[in-house]
Parts: structure tokens; C-alpha cells; sequence
């Protein structure tokens, strides 16, 4: 009888054990990841969304890195191609060739493609959370309602910074707008050129309004950079945007150059100093309206000596800050004097700062190219970074903390600077029929470049030649910046010059109207919904 | 006990003697005075399996089933479980491992997701095990009793949540009453390469490389006069190239000195890079158990040690086991048990594909040198990643891992017939991982790190808690088994790695971590995930006469990894059986031995999906001391919900001339819905991927197996079994209005393989159609628009095969790739025979597949070479102006002072497709069991010896180096011997 009470109670206390055990269980199945955290939580916190809007710039950062940052869009143009042994890659080729093998399958084209993307979206949610907290915020919280502000407008600056260069290479993009952040449903079909630019519009002038005055201190921009990014709105928009205005971009720039920053924006600084690493490009210059702050380390590089440099001094290994793969080149036309067909006059000194033709090196001259023929023409020299080189003292190359290695070559890279404001100012006055004045500005920074007075330009220069001329200046201004693209895309000069100057598209002869766009990439057509094969760019159906 | 009983009892009594773990015997006593029972050990007692939560007869086990014994698995002397399995069961495709480091695949039933795995789960002695960190494979197979693969929804249905690419169930060996046993189970064995591609010799690469170079040039130069051509041989093929050459120097770009050195001598030997990382490969395991018990509890224990030589000269795998399986009758109500095993594993595993990559890669006319940093090919300037393989080797990776599994429970009988049971059951690994990359090596400079060690250590604790109550009770001829559980699992994984960087001296190897130099590039990392299933279940089973019997189960399971309101998911299933031979009607003829038919329909569940899909994950990043948030890739889906299969089956067994010959024949159809797969979206949305639940697949197929014993007499017995199964998948439905879903890869490229399209098999090569060769005479070619590829006279060419308007458009692009094949086949299997005299026997195991079709990377470019890389010896037959038939196109290098010349390649279309099928001799055993008065005579109870070759042959025409495993590695042959010694 004992045994069988003991193995009732036992089962008894059995079965409650199991009853108790089971029933615990009501958030078993509710696991959150630990060590992320969710867009929910990202877009309902004020202290997340900042470093999220931070986020942005770091994306913009490494989009701009690397070959399908700013390399690839460096290729096919009037003053740079790539090398032979790269175009030894037939798809790569392309976008020298302007041929069949442009076409919308080309990874290198997905490239730009899918890189830049993620970035609007990401800007999107950040605006769409920002706005929705701005409801939330009492209108006596100014403190807050103004940090809000402050970053909706960092996330407009990014969002429209992005999609400038996207359609400026694609056309018609989409426009990406989120409402409602629960019901993540958007148009992601490829809009008029009116709506693209119209978004780009409104988030330079939101931006324009509302960021800091500057100077930039950090990754975030400041009033200036969006300001002059709103004037550049409305000249390079196309005209079938119906936002390219020429008086509105004057205006735009005109106040960069009247911000009452301390100092304010100039171009005092030499030219050579301007690309010199140990000169500190560390957002101290009055040149600088928007930069990016690249590391030469394994931090934030922007690899562009790794396809910059010269594949014959890349065999004397990777710490030789002239080493590299020759992805991109300067053409002809970018390196030679005008006297033998060049763009270059004499005693320019951003010549020698942009170029190099010496290929001398810890004493000795390489004159004997390892592999391609054309390694030891001149090369792009304005991201050598001699910090990580081997010769540099250890003083000099503190920062290459990774190792030193041409791979991790991380220059600031200024992306406007004041001198292209003053251009682009010039430029609008002599569309505005102001010759003279758009004369006055152009000097400034050829006083800069020539370190006289002797080159300035003739003030009874004629509308039409300056509209020839500027195109020049900018190159040796500008050259391998990332504005050439661009800058030929809306003067219509594309094809005219790159069929001129660019010896691939000049042999091949191939070269159309329609490569002014890139296509839309396959990979998008074929798995977006909302574009189909008919909405392709003109040219590649 | 000396086994001496007396009874009393009456003359026509009948007496019934049981004891545990032996065929209950009834005798009837009919005046003997003296009954002797020789009790036979009951194979029966293999009958009770452990399913989840409760213990249940293999023959309630109502629809598909594939059985492996013990005795089937000692046929095959392996390490690893699929290995031991393949070409066994009707149904279950198995494939080698392609690197020596990883294990087997598994698919049963063809493919029945549209995600990566179709692994099916392992239920070892009730847990539930997959293959994270060698998992079901660390069990030693000496242990194992019996392995069934349970097929269909019917009898998989106790699994429901994970089941739906099957189920294999493990038992592992348990104690029998009586006197205790031991045994040894050990083998020894030597691997080598069976086979590998034929490959050029350095004379013939030489030739090769000079025709591409001469092509290259007049391909360039279609205008140039005999005396230019000639002048470009002399001066820029037959001069050699030099790195530093003089201002005005005249250099080639085609050979090295060397090169051109080893071409002119008659007698130069070809150097064997590959032969100085690789050799023969020795295994060998052991493993001794102990077994025994009584009438209250039995008990079983082993130990194991296997050692794994690889191949590859810095590979190696050394495993340590041991294991307890113990139950008790603690009570006649009350019984305990633990099923508990430990596994110490020590391995050097594969610090990159490099090493073995690099040396079959290597030049022939190069040097052996262990101490230059890169390789080359005519002295050509590398970009830094040419690694040296022989240097490459110095690269440690260690491994060691530390696994517990323990499956326990506690069962309570209170009344006849009902059980009360619960188990807890846990598998814990802890993985450390070690690698040390040297200072002095190419990589240390490519990489500029100087030295990287990196420390990663990993721990998983899987736990699973089931309770059941199950009740089995009788009425006259109806019998009914009633089952109430539930069932709680959890997964927790966390891991840390650290990483260092720049190490001043090598000898300190990886265990010094913190003497790295660049301490501002030190990394440090960890993740934590977890996730949960909760399920409950509910299952009968209802016979009459044991001639109709019923199953019903259902099982409501929710996962973790889904976002709340999508949880759960409801998996019910239906099972009947009819053993006609039972049946009056029966009696009379003598046909069949036995005949059952079986139908079962059923819904089983998949949420095999990486942990938190349903959710947009941020990650902080960290740059000089600022966090900033940015989203991953992948876009969370937050409605995304389990996956589910609604499968049939119907089948029969048969068995005809006193059981001699037995047939079992199943067919099944499978309709899967709501499929989970991770899939590229389009970038516009901000992600690249996502998880969905996105479409269906119908698959349907028939398996048949046939036993047949030809000769069944006193001295000799030969056995001879095969299967046979066919089944074919086909996409009926995808997301929203898509016909077709893309596989496009890290740089963009969309891919051969990979892709979805309706209508068509999962699996598909989706490529160009091969035109042919151009000649001279195909003037048609000409209006072609290319793309920017060039196709003249020896140029391989794609078919125009459609344009926009589905005809076609005079040009290549995407739209002209075609569906030309599948990588699935349309039938596989095995057959195995054993022809046993006396004591000796031999057995064959072959396996085989017909009709599959693949791409062979090696192949293509071993075919696609221009003589600066492994070559094909087919490549002989490449086209030129006098051999214009042949099967290659001509071969073209481009000179880096000139332009291009950009080609098709033939791994661009279907011209590298091939044909996978195959008939495999994948063991033969020769075994002698010695007689029982020798055997007797040595104080023993068995003795076995055996020597086995694996992978004997291989015919197929397949020309990669192995139809089933690809190209990673060639393909390997072992010959083994062994032993099997009981006492």
C-alpha cells in the first residue's frame, strides 16, 4: 500500500510539474535579434534615428569608394579611359567602346547602379521617421523639434546628393517617398524627369534652409554644401526637367559665396596644397564647401590609387604609393599641352599637381613598362596618398594603421569645392548674357592656378568662346573630380568631345546620343515589377 | 543460474518463456519430461524506436519507410552517416562530400523546398539533430542499431514542423539481458585519387599558349603580310619576357626564359606542383563496446577513436567517443533511461582552397620552389595573388569541438497499457577555431597584415523537452494506441572571434594572440541568436484483425521565427493500410507470402530559415570611435509564415515465393505552398534580398525496391536487392505575377544556376545555345550584332534564338539564353549483392544516376585554357585554318601592346554542359566470418575479417572530375581492412 501512495504522489507531482512547465511558456516564441536592432526600433527613437541619418553619410562615403564609386563613372570620357590590360575585360571595355558590350547586362553598369540605391531608401525611412516624430513632438519641445529639423535636413541633403548622380547617369529613376512607414508599399517605377528633379529640388532647398552654416567640421554637410548642390540643380538638370534655370543656380551660388562663415569660402589655398595629404585635407581648407573624410586604413579608404596607378610600379609591391592597376587614365587630351593638342597651357601649376609623368622612384626612373603598353603614360596623380607608402617616416604614415599598401590609399576628397562654385557662378552669368562678369570669377581661380595675373582671361570674351572655354578651364580645374561626366552630359557635349578625345570610343566609333544615359540595369528590369523591358533606356531595347 | 528449472504442470499445458531482449517462445508440453528452450535474441526487440517524446513500434510506422540495419551498415566500413546510407534506400539520393572537409548531402525525394537545404532532420534516439558543426554526423556509426527513412507525410507527420524533406530516425544500440558482451569493431584503410581530367604536358601547353598568341595577332591583324606575322612570332612570342627590361630592349609577352628553355630541351621533365601537397590519405577507427543487462535494466557502452590522414597534406580529422546508453526498471511502474554520448574532435581543416587549387593550377615548366613568394606564367607581372601553394600550406587552421548529447527520460506505467513519459534532451557543442596565417608568406603582403591570427569560439546548446502520454489497449480484435504530447525546443548560439595582426615572429604560432602589433586594426566581434518551437501533437492508431489499420495525427507548431499572429501552423495527417494476406480469401493461394497496400496523406511543415528574417536588422558600424546605423541587405518580411507540403503516397508490399522475393513499390505526389525562399529583389527597394513565402512546387516521383534471395540453401546464399526511384519537380507558381526569378551574384552577374522559372524543374541551367564554330563559309554570321564580341573563322558563337518578340533579332543578348537541362536526374539508385559460402562472403554495393545534367567549371576551363593555366589534352583538337572540324575553337591571347580581341567562351552556353550520369561501384567487401568451433575454441563469439575497396570504378562520361561531387576535389578510392571480434 505504501509503495502505491508514494507512486501516486509521485506521478501526481508529475503531472503538475508538467502542467506548471508548459504553461510558462507564453513568450517562449518571441525571440528579438540581440545584436541588431530593428528598423522599428531605428525609426521611433530619436537617439537611434541620429546615428541612422549619420548612417546615411557613411553610405554615401562608400558608394563614392572604389571602382563603382568614382572610377567606373571616371571611364569613357574626354579626359580619362582605362587602361589597356583593363580592357582586356570585354564588359569593363565597354564603357570605353561604347559598343554592344555596354549593354544592360554589364555588372559594372549594376554596379553604380546597386550601389546607390540602398542609400535613397535608407534616406527615405530616416525622413519618414523624422516626420513622424515631428507629429509626435509638442510644438513646446523646441529643443527637439529643432534636432529634428536639423536631421531631416541631413537626410534630404544625402537622399538628394544620390539622386542627383543617379539620374544624372540613368535618367529617369525612382522617386522614393515613404508615408506611411507601416505599410512599406512604394512606387519603385521609373519616374518623369519633371518628379525626379522635383524631389531633388525640394530636398536641397529643405536642406538648404535648415542645415548648420558651417564650416564643415564632420561627415555632415553644412548650409553651403547644400546650397551650392541647389544652384547645381538648376544647371545641370536637363531641360525636359523643366528645372534647369540659369538665374536661380546664379542666385544659389552667388549666396555660398556671401555666407557669413568665418573665414569665408575662398580659394586662397595653393593648389598644390589642396591634394596634399600631409597638408592637412582635414576640413580646414576655405576651399572646402562639402567633403568626404576617406582614411588611408582599413577605416574608410577610397582604393582609387589601387585603380589609378601604375601596374609597373605595383610589381615593386604593394607599399609604393605610384603602384596601381590603370583602371583609369587621363586621355591625351587631359595630360598633353596645348601646343601639341593638349588642354594644358604653360605655367599652369595644377598641371604637375593633377599628373604625374615622372614615374621616378626611390631613385630610380622606370622608363620600361612590366606588362600593358601604356603604364608608364601619364597617370592620374591627385589620390596618390604618400602616407602609405614604405619610405614615409613612421610620423608621416601614422594613419596607415592597417599596413601600408596603395589598396588603401584615402585621401579627403573635396567634393565641391569653392573653385567649382566659381565656375559654375561664371558660367551662369555668361548664359545670362554677363560675360564680363562670369570673365571676373573665372580669373579668380586662374590667378590661383597660374600664380599671376598675366593668365587672366580677356574680359570682351565672346558668349560662345566662353561657353568653350569653361568646359576647358573646369577640366584643369577639376579633372578626375567627378564632374566631367556630368558637366558633358548637360552642355550636349558628349558625344562630340569623347568621339574626339577619347582614343577607345575614337577607334570603335561607335558612340550614339543615347550613351549619354547608362541603361537600366537587367538585374532591376528582371525582378522589379514595376519596370519592364519597354521602359529601358532609349537605345539598349 | 545453470539454467536448470523443474514445473509442474499439465501434459497439454503449454508453457511461454520470455526474458528481456529475446523472442518470446510458447512450447507445448505434451508429456516431455524434460523441455529444453534455446530463447532465440529477438530481433523484435529492434522493433521499438524512439520518436519524439514517446517510444512507439517500428510497425505502427504506417507508410514509406526505408530500413538500414546494422548488419548492412558493418558492409561498408565509413565514417560518416549519409556515406554508410548511399545508394541503401529507394528514395534517398546521397552525394559525396566535394571537399574533403565536409560531409555528405542528402535529398529525399528530390527536392521539395526552393531554399538551399534539403537536408532532411536526424532523430537520434528521439532528439532532433541537423548537421550545425558536424551534428548527426559525429555519432559513431559501431553504435548505431538501426536507421530508418521515414519518406512520407504519413509516418512523418510526429515531426511535422521540420519534416518535409524526411525524416531519418537513428537508433543507437541498447544492453540485452544475459551475459555480458564484448566487441571490437576496428579498420584500417588507405585513400587515394581515383581519377582526374587529363591534363597537357608542359611541350603541349607550350604549343598551345603560341598558337593563342599567333591567333591573337592575326585575329588583330586580319590585313597582315606573311613577313609581319613572322617578325611578330620572332620578336613578340619566341623572345622571352622580361620584367626589367632596357630602354629599347626587345621583349616577348608570351614565354619566360624559362619556358622557352624547357620547350627547347628533348629531355625536360615536367614538374609536379600538385604531387607536393598531396599524398595518400590513411584512416583508421576503432571501437569497443560493452553490452549487457537483466531482467530490470541493461546497459551499453562504447568507446571509440577514429583518425582521418587527408589527402591534402595539412588536413587531418582525429575523433574521440564515448557513450552510455543505460535503462532501469527502478519500479514496475517506474523506468529510467539515458541515451548519452561525448565526442572530442581534433582537426586540421582547409585554410582556403588554395593550396590544392594552386598546385594542380601550377606550371609545369616552373621549378618546385618552396621559398618564392607567387607563382607565375611566363615570368608575367602577377597582381599580388598568385600565391605560392607550398607556402600556402604553412597556413594553420585548427579545429577542436567538444559535443555532449544526451537524450533522457522517465516513463511511468501506472496501469496496464498507459505510459506517461517525458524527456529531456540536450546537444551541446563548443567549437574553438584557430588560425594562424605566417608573416613570411604572400598573403601576409597582399594583405598587408604581417602575420593574422584569428581565435573564433563557438557554443550551441540545443535543448528539447517532450512529455507524452500514450495508451494502448485491446477489445476483442481491434487494438488502439492513443498518443498526447508536446514538445519545447530551443537553440542557442553565441559566438566571439577575435583577430590580430602583425606578429613579429612565427614560432609563437596562434596561441599568443595578443602579441599583434597593429593593435589600432585589432577586430573583435560576437553574435548571440536563439530561436524556439513549441508543438502539440496528437496522434492514433487503430487496427483490426492486424488487417486494416488507421493512423491520424496532428501537430500545431510555432516558431520563433516568425513575427507574432504568423507563428503557428496546424499539420494534420491521415495513414491507412490494408494487409490483404491476413485477409480468408488469402488463405487459400500461395502466391503471395504477403501483400499490404498503404495510403497516407498528410501536411508537414518547414521554417528552415536563418533566425530574425522576418525582421530589417541595423547593425552598428564603427568607424574612429563614431557609431553609425545602416540596414543589412535584407529586407524583413514581416508576414512571412511556414511553409507547408500537403503529400500523398501510395504504395505496397509484396512478398512471393516463401518470402524469397519482396517488391515494395511507392508513389507520391507533393504539392509544396507558400515555399521560403531568400531571394534577390531588386535594389530599388533599398535590400537585395529577402525571405517570402513565395511560390509552390509539384513534385511527384515512384520508388521501387526488389529483394530477392536466389539461392537460399545450407552452405550458400546469395542475396540480391535493388531500388530504383524517379521523380521530377516542377515550379507551378511564383510570387505575384512573376513567371521567373533571378539568381544574380555578388558582382551582379546573373547566374547559370539558381534560377526559378514556372513550369520548369527547380534545379536548371539557364545559358546560351551553342551555333557551332564559325567557318570560313558561314556568311549568314556576319549581319549578327554580337554585343561587342567578335566571332570570325575559329570563333565560338551562341544561336539567336529570340528577341524582344520571341523570334529572333539578328542579336545576343539575355533574351537568347534557354533552359537547356536540369542537374537532378531522372532516375537513381543502387543495387547491392551477397553471395555467402560457409563463412565467407563477398558483397557489391553499386550506386547510379541517369539523365542528370551539369556544368563542369574544371572542365571548362581546363577547355577554355590559352596555355597559361591547366589544360585539357582534348584541346588538341582546337580549330586552325587546317583543322577546321575540330571540337574547340581556336584559342586566343590578347598582347598587352595592342588591342583586343574580345571572344564568346564556351562555359557561356550549352557547348560545357554535361551529361552527369553515372554507374558507380561504390564498395566491395570480401569477408570471412570464421567458424563457431574455431571461434569457440578462442574463448570468442564471433570473429569477422573483411577487406573492402570503395569507389572501385566510376563509368560515366561526365568529364569533370566527378559526376556527384563536382570539381572542388577529384574523387578518391579507399581500400579498408577490418575487423569485428566479439566475446
Amino acid at each position: 500500500m505504501k509503495t502505491k501512495r508514494n507512486r501516486n504522489r509521485f506521478i501526481g507531482t508529475f503531472a503538475i510539474a508538467l502542467v506548471v512547465g508548459m504553461a510558462s511558456c507564453s513568450d517562449f516564441l518571441n525571440e528579438m535579434p540581440k545584436t541588431a536592432l530593428t528598423q522599428e526600433q531605428i525609426s521611433t527613437d530619436l537617439k537611434l534615428l541620429e546615428p541612422a541619418v549619420d548612417g546615411l553619410y557613411a553610405s554615401f562615403r562608400s558608394n563614392k569608394a572604389g571602382r563603382g564609386g568614382l572610377t567606373f563613372s571616371l571611364l569613357g570620357l574626354d579626359e580619362s579611359k582605362q587602361g589597356i590590360v583593363q580592357m582586356m575585360d570585354a564588359s569593363q571595355a565597354g564603357f570605353d567602346n561604347y559598343d554592344g558590350m555596354l549593354n544592360p547586362t554589364s555588372a559594372q553598369i549594376d554596379e553604380l547602379w546597386t550601389r546607390r540605391l540602398p542609400t535613397i531608401h535608407s534616406a527615405a525611412l530616416c525622413i519618414a521617421g523624422l516626420d513622424a516624430l515631428t507629429k509626435q513632438t509638442a510644438d513646446t519641445e523646441t529643443e527637439t523639434l529643432a534636432k529634428l529639423t536639423d536631421l531631416k535636413a541631413h537626410a534630404c541633403f544625402v537622399r538628394a546628393l544620390t539622386m542627383f548622380e543617379l539620374t544624372m547617369y540613368f535618367g529617369r529613376v525612382p522617386v522614393q517617398e515613404i508615408a506611411d512607414l507601416n505599410s512599406p508599399e512604394q512606387d519603385l517605377s521609373l519616374r518623369p524627369l519633371p518628379e525626379v528633379w522635383a524631389q531633388i529640388a525640394r530636398d536641397f532647398e529643405y536642406a538648404s534652409q535648415n542645415l548648420p552654416l558651417g564650416p564643415q567640421k564632420t561627415d555632415r554637410a553644412t548650409k553651403g554644401a547644400a546650397l551650392a548642390m541647389l544652384g547645381k540643380t538648376y544647371m545641370y538638370a536637363p531641360e525636359e526637367s523643366t528645372y534647369r534655370d540659369f538665374q536661380k543656380a546664379a542666385d544659389c551660388f552667388k549666396q555660398v559665396m556671401d555666407l557669413p562663415i568665418s573665414p569665408k569660402y575662398n580659394v586662397s589655398t595653393s593648389y598644390s596644397l589642396l591634394f596634399d595629404e600631409w597638408g592637412g585635407v582635414e576640413f580646414d581648407k576655405p576651399e572646402s564647401v562639402y567633403e568626404i573624410d576617406y582614411k588611408p586604413n582599413s577605416q574608410g579608404p577610397n582604393f582609387w590609387q589601387w585603380d589609378m596607378g601604375s601596374r609597373t610600379l605595383a610589381a615593386l609591391g604593394e607599399p609604393c604609393y605610384i603602384g596601381g592597376y590603370d583602371v583609369a587614365l587621363p586621355t591625351e587630351y587631359a595630360y598633353k599641352m596645348q601646343a601639341d593638342g593638349g588642354v594644358w597651357e604653360e605655367g599652369d601649376k595644377r598641371r604637375e599637381v593633377s599628373i604625374r609623368y615622372d614615374f621616378t622612384y626611390n631613385g630610380k626612373t622606370y622608363d620600361v613598362v612590366a606588362w600593358g603598353a601604356d603604364e608608364l603614360d601619364p597617370h592620374i596623380k591627385k589620390w596618390e596618398d604618400r602616407r602609405v607608402d614604405k619610405f614615409s617616416t613612421a610620423e608621416q604614415a601614422k594613419e596607415a594603421i592597417s599596413g601600408r599598401s596603395f589598396y588603401y590609399s584615402g585621401k579627403n576628397y573635396m567634393m565641391i569645392r569653392f573653385a567649382d562654385v566659381l565656375l559654375c557662378y561664371a558660367e551662369c552669368l555668361n548664359e545670362l548674357g554677363q560675360t564680363a562678369a562670369a570673365v571676373t570669377e573665372v580669373n579668380k581661380v586662374r590667378r590661383r592656378a597660374f600664380e599671376d595675373n598675366a593668365h587672366a582671361w580677356n574680359s570682351a570674351m565672346s558668349q560662345a568662346d566662353f561657353r568653350v572655354n569653361i568646359l576647358d578651364e573646369r577640366l584643369r580645374e577639376l579633372c578626375f573630380e567627378g564632374w566631367r561626366r556630368m558637366d558633358l552630359i548637360r552642355t550636349g557635349k558628349f558625344v562630340e568631345l569623347i568621339s574626339e578625345r577619347n582614343p577607345w570610343a575614337k577607334e570603335k566609333g561607335t558612340i550614339r546620343d543615347y550613351h549619354v544615359r547608362f541603361p537600366i540595369p537587367n538585374n532591376e528590369i528582371l525582378t522589379n515589377p514595376q519596370i519592364s523591358r519597354e521602359d529601358q533606356n532609349d537605345g539598349y531595347n | 543460474m545453470d539454467g536448470q528449472y523443474t514445473l509442474q504442470v499439465s501434459p497439454n499445458a503449454t508453457l511461454e518463456v520470455s526474458y528481456l531482449g529475446y523472442a518470446t517462445q510458447t512450447v507445448a508440453v505434451k508429456n516431455q519430461s524434460s523441455i529444453n528452450v534455446l530463447l532465440r535474441s529477438d530481433d523484435s526487440a529492434l522493433d521499438e524506436v524512439v520518436i519524439v517524446g514517446a517510444s512507439m513500434k517500428k510497425s505502427d510506422l504506417t507508410g514509406a519507410v526505408g530500413s538500414v540495419s546494422a548488419k548492412v551498415l558493418a558492409e561498408k566500413p565509413v565514417t560518416s552517416l549519409n556515406e554508410a546510407l548511399q545508394g541503401r534506400v529507394a528514395g534517398v539520393l546521397i552525394s559525396n562530400a566535394a571537399r574533403p572537409d565536409q560531409e555528405g548531402a542528402i535529398k529525399i525525394r528530390g527536392i521539395n523546398t526552393i531554399n538551399g537545404s534539403t537536408d532532411p532532420i536526424y532523430v537520434v534516439d528521439g532528439l532532433v539533430m541537423d548537421n550545425f558543426g558536424g551534428g548527426f554526423n559525429s555519432v559513431n556509426l559501431n553504435d548505431i542499431a538501426s536507421i530508418e527513412i521515414l519518406k512520407d507525410a504519413s509516418s512523418t507527420a510526429l515531426y511535422g514542423s521540420r519534416a518535409s524533406n524526411g525524416v531519418v530516425l537513428i537508433t543507437t544500440k541498447k544492453g540485452k539481458a544475459g551475459e555480458g558482451r564484448i566487441s571490437y569493431d576496428g579498420w584500417f584503410g588507405v585513400r587515394s585519387y581515383a581519377n582526374t581530367p587529363e591534363k597537357m604536358n608542359s611541350r603541349q601547353l607550350f604549343e598551345l599558349r603560341r598558337d593563342a598568341a599567333i591567333n591573337g595577332f592575326t585575329a588583330t591583324h586580319p590585313n597582315a603580310t606573311d613577313a609581319e606575322l613572322q617578325t611578330f612570332i620572332t620578336d613578340r612570342v619566341m623572345t622571352a619576357y622580361k620584367q626589367n627590361a632596357a630602354v629599347g630592349e626587345n621583349v616577348g609577352f608570351v614565354f619566360g626564359q624559362y619556358e622557352l628553355d624547357a620547350y627547347a630541351d628533348p629531355n625536360f621533365k615536367d614538374y609536379d606542383w600538385l604531387d607536393e601537397v598531396t599524398r595518400n590519405g590513411t584512416e583508421q577507427n576503432h571501437t569497443v563496446s560493452f553490452a549487457g543487462g537483466s531482467d530490470k535494466g541493461s546497459y551499453y557502452l562504447s568507446f571509440g577513436y577514429s583518425n582521418r590522414q587527408g589527402m591534402i597534406k595539412n588536413l587531418s580529422n582525429q575523433q574521440y567517443n564515448g557513450r552510455i546508453n543505460a535503462e532501469q526498471n527502478i519500479k514496475p511502474w517506474l523506468k529510467v533511461g539515458t541515451n548519452t554520448s561525448f565526442n572530442h574532435t581534433v582537426a586540421e581543416i582547409m585554410a582556403d582552397d588554395g593550396v590544392f587549387d594552386g598546385a594542380r593550377g601550377a606550371n609545369p615548366m616552373l621549378p618546385i620552389d618552396y621559398d618564392v613568394l607567387e607563382l607565375n606564367w611566363a615570368n608575367k607581372p602577377t597582381e599580388g595573388n598568385y600565391f605560392n601553394p607550398l607556402r600556402s600550406m604553412s597556413i594553420e587552421n585548427d579545429r577542436e569541438r567538444n559535443r555532449l548529447v544526451s537524450a533522457n527520460f522517465l516513463n511511468i506505467n501506472p496501469i496496464e497499457g498507459l505510459n506517461i513519459r517525458t524527456s529531456y534532451s540536450l546537444n551541446m557543442l563548443e567549437e574553438m577555431r584557430f588560425r594562424y596565417v605566417p608573416n613570411d608568406i604572400q598573403q601576409a603582403i597582399r594583405y598587408t597584415h604581417e602575420g593574422e591570427n584569428t581565435h573564433t569560439r563557438d557554443h550551441r546548446l540545443n535543448w528539447q523537452w517532450d512529455n507524452s502520454i500514450t495508451y494502448d489497449t485491446s477489445f476483442g480484435d481491434h487494438r488502439i494506441n492513443a498518443l498526447l504530447g508536446t514538445s519545447a525546443s530551443k537553440i542557442d548560439r553565441n559566438y566571439t572571434e577575435a583577430r590580430g595582426r602583425g606578429y613579429d615572429t612565427n614560432m609563437l604560432s596562434y596561441y599568443n594572440l595578443g602579441a599583434s602589433y597593429f593593435t589600432a586594426t585589432r577586430e573583435i566581434g560576437s553574435d548571440f541568436t536563439a530561436s524556439t518551437l513549441l508543438s502539440y501533437l496528437a496522434r492514433a492508431n487503430y487496427n483490426y484483425k492486424s488487417k486494416y489499420y488507421l493512423t491520424a495525427t496532428a501537430r500545431y507548431d510555432g516558431s520563433s521565427k516568425f513575427a507574432k499572429g504568423n507563428q503557428w501552423g496546424f499539420f494534420p495527417s491521415f495513414s491507412a493500410a490494408w494487409n490483404i494476406a491476413e485477409e480468408d480469401f488469402m488463405k487459400s493461394q500461395d502466391i503471395f507470402n504477403q501483400l499490404k497496400v498503404r495510403a497516407g496523406f498528410g501536411l508537414v511543415g518547414n521554417q528552415a530559415i536563418d533566425d530574425y528574417a522576418f525582421m530589417t536588422l541595423y547593425r552598428p558600424q564603427v568607424t574612429e570611435g563614431n557609431t553609425v546605423y545602416n540596414p543589412g541587405n535584407r529586407r524583413g518580411t514581416q508576414n512571412i509564415t511556414w511553409e507547408a507540403q500537403q503529400q500523398s503516397n501510395i504504395g505496397f508490399d509484396a512478398a512471393f515465393l516463401n518470402s524469397r522475393l519482396r517488391v515494395s513499390a511507392d508513389a507520391f505526389l507533393i504539392n509544396n505552398k507558400n515555399l521560403l525562399m531568400t531571394h534577390d529583389i531588386n535594389v530599388t527597394s533599398g535590400f537585395k534580398e529577402a525571405v517570402e513565402n513565395i511560390g509552390a512546387i509539384q513534385n511527384k516521383g515512384v520508388e521501387l525496391t526488389v529483394d530477392y534471395k536466389v539461392i537460399d540453401i545450407q552452405d550458400l546464399q546469395w542475396n540480391v536487392s535493388a531500388n530504383i526511384s524517379a521523380d521530377r519537380n516542377e515550379v507551378t507558381k511564383l510570387y505575384g505575377e512573376n513567371d521567373a526569378i533571378y539568381n544574380i551574384d555578388g558582382d551582379r552577374n546573373l547566374q547559370k544556376e539558381g534560377n526559378l522559372f514556372i513550369g520548369e524543374s527547380r534545379n536548371t541551367i539557364y545559358i546560351w545555345r551553342t551555333g557551332g564554330i564559325a567557318q570560313e563559309v558561314d556568311a549568314g554570321l556576319t549581319g549578327m550584332n554580337w554585343n561587342g564580341r567578335k566571332v570570325n573563322p575559329g570563333d565560338l558563337y551562341p544561336l539567336d534564338v529570340s528577341g524582344a518578340n520571341g523570334t529572333p533579332d539578328g542579336k545576343i543578348d539575355d533574351l537568347d539564353r534557354v533552359i537547356v537541362g536540369s542537374p537532378d536526374p531522372k532516375c537513381y539508385g543502387g543495387f547491392a549483392t551477397d553471395v555467402t559460402y560457409k563463412g565467407i562472403s563477398l558483397n557489391a554495393v553499386f550506386n547510379y544516376s541517369y539523365g542528370g545534367k551539369k556544368l563542369s567549371y574544371l572542365y571548362e576551363s581546363m577547355t577554355g585554357s590559352t596555355g597559361t593555366g591547366l589544360a585539357s589534352v582534348d584541346l588538341l583538337d582546337r580549330w586552325s585554318p587546317s583543322n577546321t572540324t575540330a571540337k574547340f575553337p581556336r584559342p586566343i591571347i590578347n598582347d598587352p601592346m595592342g588591342t583586343s580581341y574580345n571572344t564568346f567562351s564556351g562555359s557561356q552556353m550549352d557547348f560545357s554542359v554535361q551529361d552527369a550520369s553515372f554507374l558507380r561501384m561504390s564498395a566491395l567487401t570480401l569477408a570471412y566470418t570464421l567458424p563457431k568451433n574455431i571461434v569457440s575454441d578462442l574463448k570468442l563469439s564471433n570473429l569477422r575479417v573483411y577487406a573492402t575497396g570503395s569507389n572501385l570504378f566510376c563509368l560515366t562520361p561526365y568529364k569533370g572530375y566527378d559526376p556527384e561531387t563536382g570539381d572542388w576535389y577529384p574523387p578518391t578510392r579507399m581500400f579498408v581492412f577490418g575487423v569485428n571480434i566479439s566475446f
